[in-house]
Formats: structure tokens, C-alpha cells, sequence
């Protein structure tokens, strides 16, 4: 059940009705069943699947505790739990790919649908596994309970990807209704439909058109497709999200932030903290830092140095734990050869910025300077579009023609936007809700809670600023047909 | 060894690690305080750290410092 359909939105009433409607002590089991209905929606084999592997994750969970209890150290539930989790991962999602790759036309094919949200649920609870195993977290007793956790509506289909130990007491509060977490949810949910609905999908419009037919525009046209892409992708994303956690904070449960004005960024690494940070943290937790810390990159490091100098011994081991973390974040977004590509690439720029940060150190001013700030903002903004001609196109071929009609046909003559399927009513819509975006962006790169500002002023204003997002929703998001407002971008992964 | 004397030794490692001669941290420092203290450079401190200290942290205390006050905690508790 997508968040943009009508469906949800009567779903989330009912919810919402039901939830503080029930005693305290009945509201978790009621948004267990109903993220459970949720889900079936999605298709019945999904929650087959998502069933049985939350109760394997359960067991698992509760055996390493019991383990670690008894003085052993747990580590043979882990493996087989994150094991499992992961073997099912590959096989539902990867295991055609990889088959056809290595086998050719002759590869067996596996005809099993993959179930919504895989990816983001599996990482979960790989996570809370893992937790439970370092201790930072002590395994649930209740499988409802954690179900109901991994579950939970607002996050399972597109994340973010949670934490147990963040979240889970917040969702078994039953908390109590309050006004102002309901406005401030409500808030978020309708500026999430607001850039999803409006900005995201207008952009989209315009986007498809060029990728269905790059060599039918000049170079510049197709490189603007490209920069409204950057903001289509991240307008569609950030949406959902806020959709997610203003729906959870109605609940009194905050989920994990997923992005910090990214493309406020000024370098590639400071861009992925600051874009789906929620993925950037889980393999920098759960591969990054293990890979780092185990006995053979030690081993490696120190062998380094022994040879050769303290720099590399650091910077070596470094660049083959970012490799391998790159190469599976391309690969999470996807059985696709533009997404390995894609996250190499992101390994690549890394992995040199690392390396020449010596270099850069010198060239940079020594007193802050803010031409030079911008300059490395634009920069790095150009190098994540570049990023985004790989993430957009369905083969490496397609994503060739991109570039190469962007490098060797800048200005020939060929169709306008419109041609693109996007007419100038569509312009005097999103160039102020474009500008809109920027100034949101603004105040929060300047520490300004805007919801706290409104929360402030009177209750008419309040209620008022609530009404105005829900019919600048209604009256200039974009519902026609040919437009499929119901997929999200990152729903396919 | 108390508090201060780690912090002593704490200090002239984060000098090395950051390459910034005048760097001092206290408790509430983090990782939002200190220029280039990213997951890469985290990771080359706490290295330097446990060779200073001669003591090795476990993942949970990699993972979960939050502040410069947690690593003091976390290396009191080891030595």
C-alpha cells in the first residue's frame, strides 16, 4: 500500500482513530495488526516470507542472548540469523542476476516474486542481531513485540532503516494523544505529499521524457534532465520519509533521520553523511567498522607499516573495506549493472579523496572563505549528478548515450521541454515550489525548526498552515493519468 | 590513573591523529567539533588509542561513543 493512494490515507485515519481510541495497553498489538494488514497489501507471499524470517531472527536473537548468558560468545546464532537473512536476501534478489552473469542464456531461472520492502527489513534485522550479540541491545522476549517492531508501518517498505534499541520502547509506549505531536506529524506528512506529489513527480515527468529519447534534445537539455533528476530523486525520497516519520510521531515514535540538506554538501564523503544517512550508518556499523577491526585488516595494516609507511598502513586497509562497502551499497539498490557501476564509482571518488586529502589540505584556504565553499558545493553537486546518469538508466549502453549526448551535442538543435511531456503550467508550479524546497533547506542547514516556529503562533495558524500544504497537495500535485504518483524511487529497493 | 592524566595522554593523541597542534578535547567534544573526525579517522583514533592505552575496546564501545567523555569512560573501565 503506497503512501500516496487514497487507500493509505483511509488506512492511516483508521489507524489513527482505533489507536487512541484503544487503552494504552492495547495500542502496540492494534499498529502490530495493523502494519501486518498493511503489508498484506503489498502481496500475501511477502508477509509469508516476512513472517517466517522475523520469527528466525526472533529465535536467533533470543539464542544468542541465551549463549552469552551461559559464558559462550553467541557468535554461531549470529552467523546462522545474519546468515540466513542475507541468504534469503541473495536468493530472492540477487541469485538470477548473478546466475545469468555467470551462466549465460543457459542459467536456471528463479521465479519467486521479491517481497516489498526486503532490503530495508532484512538490514533491520540483521542490525538487531548484531546488537544483541555486541550487547548494545538485550534480545526481545516477545515475538509479537518484535514483529511489531520490524513491522511497523511507517518504516518497513522504504525505511528508514531503524534501530531496536531506538525505537522499540517508544512503540510499545501506547502513548497518549497530544496535539502538538499531532500538528507537527501532520505537518510532516503533508510536506512529504507536497514534495513527493508536487515537486517530485512534476520532475519526473520531464525526466522520463528526456531518458526515453536523450538524442531528440541538445546536450544542455539533457544535462538539466539530469540536475532535475538530482531533485526529483531527492524531493520523492525525502517525501516518503517525512511522510514515514511524521506518521510515527503522531504515534509519539521518532524514527531515525534520513537526510541533513545533502546537496548543502561539500565533498563527496560529507554528501552520504548527510543522504540516507540511516544507510550510510548501518554499513559503516555493521561492515565498515567490523572489516576495519578484524584480525586480518589488522594484520594487513601492520604489515603495511612494517614495509612501507603509517600513512598507507592506514589508508590501505581503508580503501579495501570502503571497496567492499561500495560495492555492496550499489548493489542493495539493486540486481543491476548500473547500480555496481554506480557504486563504484562512489568507491572510487572515496576512496581519491582520501587519498589526495593531503594535497587538497594544502591547496585549501587556511581562513574560511566562502567562494571557495561554493565552489566545492557546486563541484560536488556536479560529481553526485555525474552519480546519478549510472542510478537513472537501466543498462551501462543507456547511460552512455546520456553522457555522450551531454559531452558532444551541447547546443544541437532538437526538441524543447515540452516535447518532454512538461507544458509552462508545470513550470509556474515548480519553480516556487522548487524555491519553496530551497528555503526549507535553508532554515534547517541554519538550525531553524520551523514547526517549533509555528508551533509558537496561535492556534488559527497553526490549523491554517496545515489546510494551505493540504490544498497546495490537492490543487498542484500531479494525479493525471498517464503519471503514476503511486510508485516511490526507492520503493524498487 | 585518574581522569585528568588520561585526558593528558588522550589530548597529544587526537594532536597526532588530526594533525592539529593545538587541539584539546573534554567531555562534551564530538565528532561534529573536530575537522576530518569522520568513520575513517575514527577508526585510525581508536587504534591510537588502545596502542596508547594499551587496551582494546570491544565493538559496542566502537560503535556507541558518542562524545569524547564516553572514550575517557571507556578507557577508565579498560586500563
Amino acid at each position: 500500500m503506497s503512501f500516496t493512494t487514497f487507500r493509505f490515507l483511509c488506512f492511516f485515519a483508521a489507524v489513527l482513530a482505533a489507536h487512541f481510541a484503544l487503552p494504552r495497553r492495547a495500542r502496540p498489538w492494534m499498529l502490530l495488526c495493523a502494519s501486518l494488514v498493511f503489508y498484506a497489501a503489498a502481496g500475501l507471499p511477502g508477509l509469508l516470507w516476512l513472517a517466517g524470517l522475523s520469527l528466525a531472527g526472533f529465535l536467533a536473537a533470543r539464542s544468542i542472548s541465551r549463549q552469552q548468558a551461559a559464558g559462550k560468545s553467541g557468535r554461531l546464532p549470529l552467523v546462522l540469523g545474519v546468515g540466513l537473512h542475507l541468504g534469503l536476501l541473495f536468493l530472492l534478489k540477487y541469485f538470477n542476476f548473478f546466475a545469468g552473469g555467470l551462466l549465460g542464456a543457459g542459467a536456471p531461472v528463479l521465479s519467486l516474486a521479491v517481497p516489498a520492502g526486503l532490503s530495508f527489513f532484512v538490514f533491520m534485522a540483521v542490525g538487531y542481531l548484531t546488537d544483541v550479540y555486541r550487547g548494545i541491545c538485550p534480545a526481545e522476549e516477545n515475538y509479537g513485540r518484535y514483529l511489531g517492531w520490524l513491522c511497523f508501518f511507517p518504516h518497513i517498505l522504504q525505511g528508514p532503516i531503524d534501530r531496536y534499541a531506538d525505537t522499540a520502547s517508544a512503540l510499545f509506549a501506547g502513548n497518549v494523544f497530544e496535539e502538538r505531536r499531532f500538528l507537527r506529524g501532520l505537518w510532516r506528512i503533508l510536506w512529504g505529499f507536497f514534495q513527493k506529489l508536487v515537486i517530485a513527480d512534476r520532475l519526473g515527468i520531464l525526466v522520463a521524457g528526456v531518458w526515453a529519447e536523450p538524442e531528440s534534445f541538445a546536450g544542455w537539455r539533457v544535462a538539466a534532465a539530469v540536475v532535475c533528476y538530482a531533485l526529483q530523486i531527492y524531493a520523492d525520497f525525502a517525501g516518503y520519509t517525512d511522510i514515514a516519520l511524521g506518521a510515527a510521531e503522531i504515534f509519539g515514535i521518532r524514527l531515525a533521520e534520513n537526510f541533513d540538506t545533502p546537496y548543502f554538501s561539500r565533498s563527496v564523503p560529507e554528501f552520504w553523511r548527510r543522504w540516507h544517512m540511516t544507510l550510510g550508518a548501518w554499513f559503516k556499523d555493521y561492515l565498515f567498522f567490523p572489516l576495519q577491526r578484524s584480525r586480518l585488516f589488522r594484520k594487513f595494516g601492520k604489515a603495511i607499516k612494517a614495509r612501507f609507511s603509517k600513512t598507507a598502513a592506514k589508508n590501505l586497509p581503508a580503501a579495501l573495506a570502503l571497496a567492499a562497502v561500495w560495492l555492496f551499497t550499489g548493489l542493495w539498490h539493486g540486481a543491476r549493472l548500473t547500480y555496481v557501476a554506480w557504486g563504484i564509482y562512489y568507491g572510487v571518488l572515496i576512496i581519491l579523496s582520501m587519498f589526495c586529502e593531503p594535497l587538497m589540505a594544502r591547496l585549501r584556504p587556511k581562513k574560511e572563505n566562502a567562494l571557495w565553499d561554493a565552489f566545492r558545493t557546486v563541484r560536488t553537486f556536479a560529481l553526485v549528478c555525474l552519480g546519478y546518469v549510472l542510478f537513472r538508466s537501466a543498462t551501462l549502453a543507456e547511460a552512455g548515450v546520456i553522457l555522450s549526448r551531454i559531452l558532444t551535442a551541447p547546443f544541437a538543435a532538437g526538441n524543447g521541454f515540452s516535447a518532454a511531456g512538461l507544458v509552462r503550467t508545470d513550470l509556474y508550479i515548480l519553480v516556487p515550489a522548487l524555491l519553496l524546497r530551497l528555503a526549507v533547506s535553508l532554515c534547517h542547514a541554519k538550525g531553524i525548526d520551523l514547526r517549533e516556529k509555528v508551533m509558537a503562533r496561535a492556534l488559527p495558524l497553526r490549523w491554517g498552515i496545515a489546510l494551505v500544504l493540504l490544498f497546495s497537495v490537492i490543487i498542484f500535485g500531479v494525479y493525471g493519468p498517464g503519471y503514476d504518483a503511486a510508485s516511490f524511487i526507492y520503493f524498487e529497493f | 590513573m585518574d581522569r585528568n592524566e588520561v585526558y593528558e595522554r588522550l589530548n597529544a593523541v587526537f594532536r597526532e591523529v588530526f594533525d592539529d597542534e593545538n587541539l584539546t578535547v573534554q567531555d562534551a567534544t564530538t565528532a561534529a567539533d573536530v575537522e576530518d573526525w569522520d568513520s575513517l579517522s575514527h577508526i585510525t583514533l581508536i587504534a591510537a588509542v588502545e596502542d596508547e592505552f594499551d587496551i582494546s575496546f570491544d565493538m559496542k564501545t566502537v560503535v556507541g561513543l558518542k562524545c569524547v567523555g564516553d572514550m575517557v569512560d571507556a578507557i577508565l573501565r579498560e586500563l
